[in-house]
């Protein structure tokens, strides 16, 4: 009897202790995001202000996102300035996405199909070079697009790509690997061509690396700060969201510190669209997941 | 009319560094309506023969007609034949209704039309109450029907079968070559079918070509090809068990086994085509050794109770083992001796250089 009540109290006490230790990693998850959203709906203005108490809001006030929505930051633009670089990001973002999914799957597929002479060397080479530092490659990738005449909005979305499609390419090759070329043969017995093969078939099949070079391309695009400054820097009305952020963040009000509540409000503003596209991914690649299961 | 026709198909890959050449000189031709088998070794090139016909590979040299006309540079969607894989290939994120109905999507029936084909097509193959499921929602013979029915819908008159029922159950086999065999004379497609398996071979065929060395090495009707195998390698291939192949010496008469210790008569057909003292390579099926009587004598050594009957392998002396068939009722033991003797009429004869049949002078 005593052996049993023991060995219940050793689950309850393990049961316990693995409760708090979750509870305790997800506040230190979860802290940085409650902090920036309160932030964003307070007054305060300077970090150091900032205390213990913030944490539970006694005001919640709009302030800040009225400045971020309606400011006019930039004399020289007649519009609201925050929409537009978000716009700006978005379509920078999106552009790249479309473009490395375009270029993955295409390496991808011949890195897995054709039969060429060092074909393996090839898909090695490109698994190395993603080893590189993104940040690394922001003054050679200046001076390249500077000698191009393409230190603009279409520059960078080329400066982006295939940072994200060499990547992308080694995993559409593994993916594409895993996919039994009897579907394609099939296909073009059918009436497919080749070609045809690979919109219609290969690119449903391999669903999830899509929704993931989407997500990466997406991601690289719309977070990058130092390539995006060294590119269009000096062309405000180009400016990414990131870019503007930055600019609210540092160098809105010279005489004092910067303006964290509108800086966060940005943040979270940004965000909204980042989270949209991780849910609509997320659907894809589960949804792909569960139709290919269950084929012996 | 020669339907599908192959002239001296060579292919060589190489896969893995290692060069292999699966088609040497392969030629082979199809007759409007016949349900050809391709029966060979497993890697020997059948599945290799097929994807050329359907043009999903390219041959090295050689040409292939389809109805008549060189289709060496049409790519597979416009030779109009139809193809069943061993996998089945069956689009995982597609229904059997969508699968089914691919092939004329793709030549912009009208939507009218598809519903009519493929729900005809499906009445055919008794699948019509699955059309709205998944691929993974279906057994394997399910799969398999679909993978026909995706085939047929198209109403391609060649049809090309990649060892289709493979992955099936030994009894579900059983059914689906018998449908395969009603749908065939229902239809009069002209199919290629490639196998394996004797059984499978022997029972859908009616016409059997042997595939070994990158050639064909016979062509004809199964029962011809079974029982006057045109050289040794086919007569120690087809059937199971297969043929008792011997070396020989023509001596007055008679054939001599090599090692002395067999003497059969020479049948009176052959006697215009050997001479006296010719080596020979002769055979006889398990199944034309008449045991009981004759004065051919032997120990029993092996034993093989398959069911339907028991494959004896006797000791004629000096080692040399030949199969003979006894019904399963009979009773026999290791270390029994035997007599029997051969069926006249059922030796084929064969030349030891060549392994080649020698034809009877007479029939």
């Amino acid at each position: 009897m005593r052996g049993r009540s023991r060995r219940l109290a050793y689950k309850a006490l393990r049961l316990g202790i693995s409760y708090i230790v979750l509870i305790v990693v997800a506040i230190w998850a979860i802290m940085p995001i409650y902090y920036v959203i309160m932030l964003s709906f307070s007054h305060v203005t300077r970090l150091l202000a900032v205390s213990i108490k913030d944490l539970v809001p006694t005001q919640v006030t709009l302030q800040a996102y009225r400045e971020l929505l309606f400011g006019r930051f930039i004399p020289s633009i007649k519009a609201p300035d925050f929409p537009l670089w978000v716009a700006h990001s978005i379509v920078l973002a999106a552009a790249t996405s479309l473009l490395s999914i375009a270029l993955a799957m295409l390496a991808g597929y011949g890195l897995s199909r054709l039969d060429m002479p060092a074909k393996k060397t090839l898909a090695t080479f490109t698994y190395i070079i993603t080893f590189l530092p993104v940040t690394a490659t922001t003054v050679p990738l200046y001076l390249l697009f500077a000698q191009l005449r393409l230190l603009n909005y279409y520059g960078l979305v080329l400066a982006y790509t295939p940072g994200t499609a060499v990547f992308a390419a080694f995993l559409a090759k593994l993916a594409i690997d895993s996919i039994p070329p009897d579907y394609e043969d099939a296909a073009m017995v059918d009436g497919l061509s080749r070609f045809g093969v690979f919109i219609r078939i290969v690119f449903r099949m391999a669903m999830p690396i899509v929704a993931l070079t989407a997500l990466l391309g997406f991601l690289g695009a719309y977070m990058d700060y130092a390539t995006a400054y060294a590119f269009i820097g000096t062309n405000s009305n180009q400016w990414t969201a990131m870019l503007g952020l930055y600019y609210l963040a540092g160098l809105y009000n010279y005489a004092s510190a910067p303006n964290y509540n509108i800086f966060a409000a940005g943040a979270v503003l940004m965000g909204i669209p980042l989270m949209a596209l991780f849910l609509v991914s997320q659907r894809m690649m589960t949804r792909a997941y569960s139709s290919l299961a269950g084929i012996k | 009319m020669e339907y599908i026709k192959l002239e001296d198909v060579w292919k060589t890959y190489k896969t893995k560094g290692v060069t292999v050449t699966p088609l040497r000189g392969l030629s082979m031709s199809v007759d409007k309506g016949e349900l050809v088998v391709v029966l060979g070794p497993s890697g020997e090139g059948k599945t290799t023969l097929l994807r050329v016909i359907a043009g999903l590979l390219r041959q090295d040299k050689g040409h292939v007609y389809l109805r008549g006309e060189l289709v060496d540079d049409l790519p597979p969607r416009e030779r109009n034949v139809a193809m069943v894989f061993q996998s089945y290939a069956i689009y995982p994120f597609m229904s059997v209704y969508d699968n089914i109905a691919f092939p004329l999507k793709l030549m912009h029936r009208p939507k009218q039309e598809i519903d009519a084909q493929v729900k005809k097509v499906a009445e055919m193959l008794r699948i019509g109450d699955i059309l709205s499921k998944k691929p993974s929602e279906l057994s394997g013979g399910q799969r398999q029907r679909v993978a026909i029915a995706k085939a047929l819908v198209k109403g391609a008159d060649i049809l090309l079968m990649d060892e289709p029922m493979a992955n099936l159950d030994a009894i579900v086999r059983v059914y689906a070559r018998e449908e395969l065999k009603q749908l065939h004379k229902e239809l009069g497609t002209t199919i290629v079918y490639v196998t394996h398996d004797q059984v499978e071979a022997l029972s859908l065929a009616t016409k059997l070509a042997v595939l070994h060395d990158g050639v064909i090495q016979d062509f004809g009707d199964p029962m011809e090809v079974y029982r006057r195998p045109r050289n040794t390698w086919v007569a120690s291939f087809v059937g199971n068990p297969p043929m008792n192949v011997l070396e020989g010496t023509v001596r007055e008469g008679y054939i001599v086994s090599k090692k002395g210790e067999l003497k059969l008569p020479l049948p009176s057909s052959y006697r215009g085509s050997v001479k006296e003292g010719q080596d020979v390579t002769f055979g006889f099926r398990p199944e034309d050794a008449v045991v009981g009587e004759g004065d051919l004598r032997g120990v029993v050594s092996m034993i093989e109770r398959v069911g339907a009957y028991t494959v004896v392998h006797v000791d004629v002396g000096d080692g040399t083992l030949l199969r003979v068939l006894y019904p399963s009722t009979t009773q026999v033991n290791r270390g029994d001796k035997v007599s029997f003797t051969v069926r006249p009429g059922s030796l084929v004869l064969f030349d030891p250089a060549t392994g080649k049949r020698v034809e009877a002078a007479s029939s």
